[in-house]
């Protein structure tokens, strides 16, 4: 097991990528880059970077299952309740005022875990034949993930339960998914309808025509300046009035697009977009 | 005085809270050094934390958005839910990876990053708690070259974690509570 791997070597990394696959991760927060690797090369018992590299380097295939599991996964459903209570009861109403269909957005997910907890808040909101989602990542395998069964950990699903009881009085999360052994498998049919785009908001151009984007906890993982490049690409993917939500504890009031955002929710963190 | 350290970490968990805001309420307005706290705490709940420690400390307790930077005099601590790192360059990061000993935030992750930053320029220090969170932290501050400390187990509420670093590791200084604060006054 290696237990750290210096920044040389992870630029060595980045770069052997970068001009193998064309994925830029020379922008990424380096700490948990760095972990990132860290976890693949151990779950794949490597022992040397240099071999490492060279695997990476001659199988694309193998690269495709390093680069899906090497992303961070969201963790659990229904992350901060209060945060989706708000988007059922204020913001997605509102939208519905001004559209009569609604086009999401949810960029870069890297489990289904926000996509699930999305599509249970519009089936009970009875918002299906209104509201379209879109779901994009840079790892094909990681949308393949949302066409096939997914399923957690019992224990792990214990947390989610926990936030949907606080998300809502009126339903048990049971019925969304069945038990088997100690995993949970998830009711599939909710993920009907979310299409699906393999896209890297990092280097590739915007989606545009999107009233509301999900993009909570991802800028974490990026640097700053990184960090506003995917700004400016997912205001861009924005109408006019459309909505912007990020994590709890990212902050945006340094980067360019500020200015043309107006904060709806300190707390959640929801901004809506008031000028091209 | 001049100190040689830049900053100090603090990792705490059940039985942890009285000895930190004793700590707190020490440190003068003047402090020369930030302070890292990363305490194990109830996940969904987001807020009260800060306010009651803010309470005992005369210094600023805030809980640091991602990609903030480091400032001296300011008590950090860890949001929940997420894990802290220090970035080189002087700021925080956090993440949402997975639990590390069932902890989020995790103090060994909180720990790892701190030394790997400030290397010998650092004391940490673990506290009171209920498991082993911490240990293979402290141990990374030390190999780094930094000041490590644990709370005296015979003073500990729950002397778990302090343990766990001992069985680990040779910690440079065994306190109690009164010697934590003393040392920390002496160096910032």
């Amino acid at each position: 097991m290696i237990h750290d791997i210096g920044i040389v070597d992870t630029k060595k990394i980045i770069a052997a990528i970068n001009d193998k696959y064309d994925i830029d991760f020379s922008g990424y927060a380096l700490t948990s880059f760095k972990r990132r690797i860290l976890k693949v090369m151990n779950d794949n018992n490597y022992s040397s970077v240099v071999d490492f590299i060279n695997r990476l380097e001659t199988d694309p295939r193998l690269f495709e299952k390093y680069l899906s599991e090497g992303l961070v996964d969201t963790t659990e459903m229904f992350r901060d309740p209060s945060f989706w209570r708000d988007l059922r009861d204020v913001y997605l109403p509102e939208l519905l005022k001004a559209h009569s269909n609604i086009k999401v957005l949810m960029p870069g997910i890297s489990s289904a875990d926000d996509v699930y907890s999305l599509m249970i808040l519009i089936k009970e909101s009875n918002l299906q034949d209104k509201v379209k989602v879109l779901a994009t990542s840079l790892s094909q395998l990681r949308l393949d993930d949302l066409n096939n069964n997914v399923s957690y950990d019992i224990r792990k699903m214990e947390n989610s339960e926990g936030n949907y009881k606080r998300f809502t009085d009126s339903n048990e999360i049971s019925n969304y998914c069945t038990t088997e052994g100690n995993r949970v498998i998830m009711d599939r049919t909710l993920l009907e309808g979310v299409e699906t785009k393999k896209h890297n908001f990092v280097q590739d151009d915007p989606i545009p025509g999107h009233h509301l984007i999900l993009y909570r906890n991802r800028m974490i993982y990026l640097n700053a300046t990184t960090q506003d490049t995917v700004c400016q690409t997912l205001f861009d993917s924005l109408v006019i009035g459309g909505i912007f939500c990020i994590g709890s504890k990212e902050n945006i009031d340094s980067s360019p697009i500020s200015r043309k955002l107006t904060c709806l929710n300190q707390i959640e963190k929801i901004y809506k977009k008031r000028s091209v | 005085m001049m100190s040689n350290y830049r900053a100090v970490i603090i990792g705490g968990s059940a039985g942890s809270f009285q000895v930190i805001t004793r700590i707190l309420s020490s440190l003068p307005m003047n402090y020369s050094l930030p302070v890292f706290l990363c305490l194990h705490r109830l996940k969904h709940v987001r807020s009260g934390f800060v306010e009651a420690l803010s309470i005992k400390s005369k210094l600023p307790v805030v809980e640091p958005d991602d990609k903030d930077a480091i400032k001296p005099g300011i008590i950090y601590l860890a949001p929940a839910n997420y894990h802290m790192h220090i970035e080189l360059g002087n700021r925080f990061s956090l993440s949402t990876e997975e639990p590390v000993n069932h902890s989020r935030p995790s103090i060994d992750l909180s720990f790892m990053s701190a030394a790997y930053n400030y290397k010998r320029k650092l004391v940490g220090i673990i506290l009171s708690g209920a498991n082993r969170d911490g240990a293979v932290g402290l141990k990374k501050v030390k190999e780094n070259g930094g000041l490590t400390i644990v709370q005296d187990p015979v003073e500990s509420q729950v002397p778990t974690m302090p343990n766990a670093c001992l069985q680990i590791m040779s910690v440079d200084y065994k306190y109690s509570t009164t010697e934590i604060i003393r040392f920390l006054n002496k160096i910032g």
